[in-house]
This record gives structure tokens, C-alpha cells and sequence, in this order.
């Protein structure tokens, strides 16, 4: 990992990787920060000599994991669910809709959240979920499942329409 | 793909907000700065203490700090590690370390027999030492490995990965042989009678030795130089005197190697004192260091290429070991012993740098407290102490804001803050482990025995977030200090929340009966009903300094601090809460 391959996923990855990251704890700072840790920590290990074949991949993954565990997922996870579902509702923005998705996403526990965030807003394929997730991908798939249950109720009560023009 | 696949990616999509990468590339690579100086005073004082707890049978050694100010070393000198040296007594052999300015001299091992070779792997955590036997010590394993048993004229490669030495064969010719570190592997680069003296170059491509000189040359030795593969073998200085002991300047530019080849008057050749000289690696350009008509011997370069060490023996018997600038000036005694060996450990694994520019950016200076000394070999401030069992008794945990370099207390936090145990409860501490990284200062916490082995643990509270403290576990093994953390790849060290602030609360516990883990920290925040907490419980187990997460609850409790686990208050885990985290 060099300062070409660190700027190349920051103009690349990283607006998204954070942005799934804030969804999946309900901290937009707290995103910011781990997955900023996570590229600290690749630069490091490059570093040292080991080899990190796709930065995005081991940031992506290193990422989740200190959103999950320790300091940062204490500061990160208070109150997450409680600022998923209120959600950021900002002028000209159709809140009705933002905050059904939020709350859906909110309800959701941890792990569910983490695996439909990762297969619907980063496009990663459910091996790609299992191994950012670091479980079996039989694992990944169930989690996405039961989720998408959970959230096609939720979701089937919105208005499309509405969806599409605004 | 569904309908609600695409719904879904389409609601992400609009909710997500990608965040703004202007100057994070520049942020994150500052991040790496100061992680990098953080990780390096850890590890150095970690593997410091490290090395003192794994030979303390030898000495009550007890410091990790000390001796570093030194009023009369330059900053070039003092940015090098300490100098590991060997003294004989003519039955055991000891290893000590001692700061390029003369201070902090600590017995690191005794060794039965001869000990006349010492190298220390590139960066500062593996030691090679012996005679014939060879061993190696690693700070972070605490073990010592046996490497060979006839080798001679050890040198790390450049990575840590390999050793080239002699070897002595009996009834056979000597021979330069490369092992893996751990001694198996062994490849022959070369053959012939009386080898000896091996130094690797720095880009790890060539290998220094001393084999005999030309044939007819009497008791001469020469210094060669091969590729690391055993090819090219070239004889550098071609003399028909002694010339011994090279040495690649850091930056390979330069071989450091003593010689008898101007002998004073009276001297002949090949009996003469040696004096210190520098030639370029293909032997040319020799230039002499030293005119002293002292043995100068065993001569090593500081890490940073700027100074050399080495050791002198003057015809009245006064020896010492002597730095000087590589440019043969300043020239100082550094200590008045009779060494047989020297190796220049390098920074950061052999001690703490101070001042770091990251952490005593102008502390500031208060004319009280007034500093004390709790046998730490500085002055400390603002301590803070709670009492457990640590391995004896009741014995004490601090935590001490070290000194500032220019004198005066600095604010709490606002210089380094130590960990600092007192086993047997005389009131002088045992061991110490520093800087702490405090979030703005730290303060003892707790000393609860969370894994039930008879000693106490030390809860360190490291800052607070939204009315919580946080808090962190160290363990004490003997005098030393370790901090408990994950054994999960890229997983955060284990850093625990402890209050009730509202809406949510957080604690600690230390289960019985039937529940896994020895102790669990969980938190709780109110639904969005406001009618229960919603729990979360991670169970964890203590195996020496590693936490491991085994189990893993979320339920809902009625919203009632009573329906709460234990925790959060004023004990943990039996042991009294001793103070908030400053803030």
C-alpha cells in the first residue's frame, strides 16, 4: 500500500465505505473514524512487510470489525438504533420515505443490518458479505434472508411512485 | 432480481450519505504518524520490560524507564538504543545494557561460559549471543532458543529471518554457514581454515568475513566479502597483519574494522595494539579512527550510522567502553568496565524515546504538586493509587504522570502517564509500563481479581464518553506490567464503558454459576417505547492477556435499573471503584 494506492481508494471507496459503515452503526462520525483506523492499520501492515491484495476488501472488512468491537463500537453503537430510526431529516428531503427506511433498517438486529447494508448498498456478492462479515457464507446467506423478510413488510407499504420522482 | 432487491438498493441509495474524501488521504497518513510513534513507545517499553521479566531471576531488575535524561549526550546520540555489552569473570559471562550516555547500566542475563558474540536482530526484539553455543533470546516470546552449537562470529540478516556464522568443524575446515532464525535450514556459503567475524550488509546482498590472509603470511587474518549466496568470495584488505571484527556502516557505504597493521614503535606487526579503521566496501579508501596505542576492539555502529562504540584496553590495564563520532571526534568513555563484546540495540525496541513531538507538545508547567519518587528512577506527579493482591499481599497499582523533561510538574495528562505496580507493599514500585494513552488523563479504577488465579487485575479508567468511564485491563505477572486486549485479528483493545448515564447504561461483571466467560461487559439503552432496555451482554474469558469474546446476548429487560445486570455502580467484580477517569 503506497500513498498512490491509499488516495486511489479514497476517491474510490471510501465516500461509500463510510456511508455503510454510518448506516449500519448510526454514526456517521464514528464511520468516518474506523474506516479511516482501517486504512492506518493496511498502510501499517504494508508496512511491515505483508501483503494486502485488495485494499478495498481488507479495509472493508477491518472496518466492520472495529465498528464491532471495543472502543469504537461502545461509542459508535450507543444509541445507534436510535439515530437510525429517527434518521437525519433534512430540508426538501422526503422524510416520510427516508425515515421508513431507517426505522426498517434500525429494527433490524445488528447482524441483519450489517449483512443487507453490504449486499445492497456496497453491491457485494454473499461471498464477498460472508467474507466481510467473516462468516460462511451459508451464514450470509441466512442473515440476508431473514432480513429481507423483516424489511419487505416495511417496505412494501411505500409508495414507488413517489420513490421514482423525488 | 426481485422487486424488493431493487427497492432496496434504490432506499439505501437515497438514505446513504457517501462522505466527502477531500483531505482524508492527508489525515489518514498523519494517523500513521502518531499510530506509528504510539506503537513504538509501546512496544519499546513493552519489550523492555518483557526482557527484564524473563531473566529477573538473575536481578530484581524493575525499571522500564530511567536514565534517559541525559544533559550531556547529543540529541544525535541520544536517538540510538542502548549498548548491550558482555563482561567474563572468568566463570559466567553478563550480559548488560547501558545508555549511550553512560546511565540506566541494567544487567539483562548471566550466561555460563564464554559469551564473546552479540548481535541484535535490525529491530531491537531478538538478541543472538554465545560462544560456539549460540542462542537466541526474543523479547516478545520471552524465549531463548539454542541456534547452534559450534558457531562463531553470529550476524542477524538484514529482515530477522537468517543467521550467518562460522562454524567450527572439528578434523574439517571452518566454514560460513546461513540458518533460518531458528537455527534449521543450514546452507554452507563457503569453506576454508580459521573463519570467523561475519557481518550482513544492510540491503542483505553481501556478507563481511575474516578468513586467513595470503598463504605465507604467518598468523594473518583478512576480511572478505561474498555475495549473500556464497558467491564472488573477494579478499578486501590483502595484508599480511590482523585485520578483524568488520562492521557495514547502517547506510553500507562504509566497513568499520580494527586492525594491527600500524604498529607503534617497539610493536610488531601482528602483536600491535588494534586501532579502529574505515574502508570503502571494495577496500579502498582506508582511513585509521583511532591513535591511542590502546587495544581498540569489538567496534559496532549506533544504529543511525552517526557514532561508533567499541572497546579499549590501555597498556596501564584501564579499559572501558568508548563511543565516538564516525568521524573519529568527540571520543568519550561510557563506561569504566572491562566489556568483551558490544552490540548497539536499536531504537525503538530498546527504550523510550523522549521527548516525542506527538505526545510533550509544551506541556504545561504548574508550580504544584510538587514531584515524588515512587521508584520509578524519575519523579513523577499527580499520583493516584489503588490496592489489591498482586502476587504477595496487599500491594499498591499507580498511575503517575512522569515528569516533565525541563522540571516541573506537568498537568495531569499532559505529560506521560505511567502504570506502575508495587507487589510486595513497601511503597516502592516493582514495574512500570508507559505511556499509558489517556483520553485526557487516566486514573486507577479498580483491582479486581476478574479471572479468579489469586491476583488482581488492574481496571485502568482511560476517559469517559457521554457520562461513561472507559476503562482498560492490565494483568501483573511477577513485576510486570501487560495490558489485556483481543486476540481477534485487527480487533480494538479491549476497552470497557462503566456508568448510568440515562437512557443508556453500561457495566461490568464477573458471573457465577453456570454463565460462560469470566466476566461480562454489557450495555443497555432504552426502546423506542420507552418501556424496557434493550441488553446487550458480551461474555468473555481471560486466558493471560488475551480477552476472548465466547458468547454474545441481545434480549429485552423492563426498563428498570433493577432489571439491569450487575455492574455500572461502585463494585466490579468485588473490588471497589476506586475513581472516575479525569474530565
Amino acid at each position: 500500500v503506497d500513498e498512490f494506492d491509499l488516495r486511489d481508494f479514497v476517491h474510490q471507496e471510501y465516500p461509500r465505505l463510510v456511508a455503510a459503515v454510518a448506516l449500519i452503526t448510526g454514526s456517521r462520525a464514528g464511520a468516518e473514524d474506523v474506516v479511516q483506523e482501517g486504512l492506518v492499520r493496511a498502510w501499517q501492515r504494508s508496512a511491515r512487510g505483508e501483503r494486502i491484495d485488495s485494499l478495498a476488501a481488507w479495509t472493508r472488512t477491518v472496518s466492520l470489525n472495529l465498528a464491532r468491537s471495543g472502543l469504537r463500537r461502545i461509542r459508535a453503537e450507543l444509541g445507534a438504533k436510535q439515530r437510525i430510526a429517527a434518521g437525519i431529516i433534512r430540508q426538501g428531503e422526503p422524510s416520510s420515505v427516508r425515515v421508513d427506511i431507517r426505522r426498517a433498517l434500525g429494527r433490524l438486529p445488528r447482524r441483519q443490518r450489517e449483512a443487507i447494508v453490504l449486499r445492497y448498498y456496497l453491491d457485494l456478492d454473499e461471498a464477498e458479505v460472508a467474507a466481510a462479515m467473516g462468516t460462511p457464507v451459508g451464514t450470509a446467506k441466512s442473515l440476508l434472508s431473514r432480513a429481507r423478510s423483516g424489511l419487505r413488510e416495511a417496505l412494501g407499504e411505500m409508495d414507488l411512485a413517489e420513490v421514482k420522482e423525488t | 432480481v426481485t422487486r424488493l432487491d431493487e427497492q432496496l438498493r434504490r432506499e439505501l441509495d437515497r438514505i446513504a450519505e457517501p462522505a466527502d474524501p477531500a483531505r482524508v488521504t492527508e489525515a489518514v497518513l498523519r494517523r500513521v504518524g502518531r499510530a506509528e510513534a504510539m506503537r513504538r513507545v509501546k512496544v519499546g517499553a513493552l519489550a523492555v520490560a518483557v526482557a527484564m521479566a524473563s531473566v529477573a531471576g538473575f536481578l530484581g531488575l524493575t525499571r522500564v524507564f530511567g536514565g534517559r535524561e541525559s544533559r550531556q549526550a547529543a540529541a544525535t546520540l541520544a536517538a540510538n538504543g542502548p549498548i548491550t555489552f558482555v563482561e567474563h569473570d572468568g566463570r559466567t559471562s553478563s550480559i548488560s545494557t547501558i545508555e549511550p550516555d553512560g546511565s540506566g547500566r541494567v544487567k539483562l542475563l548471566a550466561s555460563d561460559g564464554l559469551v564473546t558474540d552479540l548481535d541484535w536482530s535490525s529491530d531491537g526484539r531478538r538478541l543472538v549471543y554465545g560462544w560456539g553455543d549460540l542462542f537466541v533470546l526474543d523479547l516478545q516470546t520471552e524465549e531463548t532458543t539454542r541456534l547452534t552449537p559450534n558457531g562463531f562470529g553470529v550476524s542477524w540478516s538484514p529482515d530477522g529471518s537468517r543467521v550467518v556464522f562460522a562454524e567450527d568443524r572439528e578434523g574439517q575446515n571452518d566454514a560460513i554457514v546461513v540458518t533460518n532464525a531458528g537455527g534449521t535450514g543450514a546452507t554452507v556459503l563457503t569453506e576454508a581454515s580459521n573463519l570467523g567475524w561475519t557481518d550482513w550488509s544492510p540491503d542483505g546482498s553481501r556478507i563481511l568475513f575474516v578468513g586467513p590472509g595470503p598463504a605465507g603470511a604467518g598468523q594473518g587474518w583478512d576480511i572478505y566479502v561474498m555475495n549473500a549466496d556464497g558467491s564472488g568470495v573477494t579478499n578486501l584488505t590483502n595484508s599480511d597483519t590482523v585485520d578483524l571484527d568488520p562492521s557495514w556502516s547502517p547506510d553500507g557505504s562504509t566497513i568499520l574494522f580494527r586492525s594491527r597493521r600500524d604498529p607503534p614503535p617497539g610493536w610488531t606487526v601482528g602483536h600491535a595494539p588494534d586501532e579502529l579503521y574505515l574502508m570503502a566496501p571494495d577496500g579502498s579508501a582506508v582511513r585509521r579512527l583511532t591513535t591511542d596505542d590502546a587495544r581498540d576492539q569489538s567496534p559496532v555502529w549506533s544504529p543511525d550510522g552517526g557514532w561508533i562504540a567499541f572497546t579499549s584496553q590501555a597498556a596501564n590495564g584501564n579499559s572501558g567502553i568508548y563511543i565516538m563520532r564516525a568521524d573519529g571526534t568527540d571520543r568519550t568513555r561510557v563506561a569504566r568496565v572491562s566489556a568483551m563484546a558490544l552490540a548497539w540495540q536499536s531504537l525503538p525496541e530498546g527504550e523510550l524515546v523522549s521527548p516525542l513531538p506527538s505526545l510533550s507538545a509544551a506541556p504545561s508547567q504548574s508550580a504544584a504538586p510538587e514531584p515524588t519518587d515512587i521508584g520509578l528512577g524519575f519523579p513523577v506527579c499527580h499520583v493516584s493509587s489503588v490496592e489489591g493482591d498482586f502476587g504477595s499481599g496487599r500491594g499498591t497499582a499507580y498511575i503517575a504522570t512522569r515528569m516533565g523533561d525541563t522540571g516541573g510538574c506537568p498537568t495531569e495528562g499532559g505529560g506521560f502517564q505511567v502504570i506502575a505496580v508495587d507487589v510486595s507493599g513497601d511503597g516502592i514500585a516493582d514495574g512500570s509500563l508507559g505511556p499509558l494513552e489517556c483520553d485526557p488523563a487516566c486514573r486507577p479504577f479498580a483491582a479486581p481479581d476478574i479471572d479468579a488465579d489469586g491476583i488482581d487485575e488492574i481496571a485502568v479508567a482511560v476517559g469517559t464518553t457521554g457520562g461513561s468511564t472507559l476503562f482498560e485491563l492490565y494483568a501483573v505477572a511477577g513485576t510486570t506490567i501487560r495490558p489485556l486486549g483481543y486476540d481477534c485479528t485487527n480487533c480494538n483493545e479491549g476497552v470497557f464503558a462503566w456508568g448510568r448515564p440515562g437512557g443508556h447504561a453500561e457495566g461490568a461483571y464477573c458471573p457465577s454459576g453456570q454463565t460462560p466467560g469470566d466476566f461480562v461487559t454489557w450495555w443497555a439503552e432504552q426502546t423506542d417505547d420507552g418501556n424496557a432496555y434493550s441488553l446487550v451482554e458480551i461474555f468473555i474469558d481471560v486466558k493471560g492477556i488475551f480477552l476472548f469474546e465466547v458468547d454474545r446476548r441481545d434480549s429485552e429487560v423492563p426498563f428498570d435499573a433493577s432489571a439491569l445486570p450487575p455492574g455500572g455502580g461502585d463494585d466490579f467484580c468485588g473490588a471497589p471503584v476506586a475513581g472516575a477517569a479525569a474530565g
